[in-house]
């Protein structure tokens, strides 16, 4: 077997795998790409040429493969945004129940708690929207409309400004407790920094699907 | 002016061969020998330029008898305008077009 036959073979393999690797409606592209082979006079070129084929298709199979387009993934999308809803809504809930000084007479609540006497009104009225909004979008997910990002994005935003905020008072603790439990162990801020990773990752998914429905 | 911030220098390159010949209905090979782009480069840039109007396609015989047709590309009106504008662009730069790879035409 010559060295011309065997990239001759190679080159009908490549071929061969980028119009299997192609996403169905690429099918057309994939095709013309393998009939160009045919018109290059050097088998080297040809092998070059097959091997570009293969990397568009893959191109285009990465890009045709939305997360989103799988329901399993929606769901625990929706079931992720709900935990945070869960959440917010609670910690929202419990620091208006103070302020306001509601459900006293059945639930009597500890006074003169000083992280809640410093938090202004306007931060548990604050959380307390991102919550619903965080509730809009586990609806928005499951439906895939295009302002899920929004939904998603905006909240989560605000919880982040809302516990830097909380972070920067030294009536809360927080520092102090985040600080004991890294030199207890490096890896206990794994769990936070994951959660983070994992919304930030929700709203990536988002935004894509946002992209492709709009170019749908 | 927006359209033609978004064109990579290669798609760019490949407008530029369009224009060379705005008339004629184009291969992917030639096209690859005339810009210097390689295959995986070429046809993402080709689909995107189709995908967004800016290019036409169509199934063409072959030259050679016995050979399977092969699929031809020609520039659209809006994709003459994206690269009328990108030339317009690129004549007031600095840099101009530089070639994609020593060769090229």
């Amino acid at each position: 077997m010559t060295l011309r036959a065997i990239s001759q073979w190679l080159s009908r393999q490549l071929i061969s795998a980028a119009m299997h690797v192609s996403p169905r409606e690429r099918t057309e592209w994939a095709k013309a790409m393998s009939r160009e082979v045919d018109e290059i006079p050097s088998a080297r070129e040809a092998l070059w040429w097959s091997l570009g084929c293969l990397q568009a298709s893959c191109h285009e199979r990465l890009k045709s493969m939305q997360p989103t387009n799988w329901w399993p993934v929606r769901w625990a999308m929706a079931l992720w945004i709900a935990l945070l809803a869960i959440e917010t809504l609670f910690s929202a809930g419990s620091s208006l129940t103070y302020k306001l000084g509601l459900f006293t007479e059945r639930f009597p609540f500890p006074r003169n708690v000083q992280l809640l006497e410093v938090t202004p009104l306007w931060e548990p009225m604050l959380a307390l929207v991102s919550g619903v909004v965080f509730l809009l979008a586990i609806v928005l997910i499951l439906k895939r409309s295009r302002i899920a990002f929004g939904a998603v994005a905006a909240p989560f935003a605000i919880t982040l400004l809302l516990f830097a905020v909380r972070l920067s008072r030294p009536e809360s603790g927080d520092l102090e407790a985040l600080s004991i439990a890294y030199q207890k162990s490096h890896y206990a801020l794994i769990w936070p920094m994951l959660g983070l990773a994992i919304t930030i990752l929700i709203c990536l998914a988002l935004w894509q699907d946002r992209h492709a429905s709009a170019a749908r | 002016m927006p359209l033609v911030r978004k064109c990579s220098r290669q798609a760019l390159a490949l407008l530029a061969a369009f224009m060379e010949q705005r008339r004629t209905w184009q291969h992917g090979y030639e096209l690859s020998k005339a810009t210097g782009l390689k295959s995986g480069t070429l046809y993402p840039i080709l689909t995107r330029l189709s995908d967004q109007g800016f290019l036409d396609s169509r199934w063409e015989e072959s030259e050679q008898p016995g050979r399977p047709p092969r699929h031809a590309y020609r520039l659209t009106a809006n994709g003459l305008a994206l690269a009328r504008e990108s030339m317009k662009v690129l004549a007031g730069s600095k840099s101009g077009l530089r070639p994609i790879k020593v060769g090229a035409q």
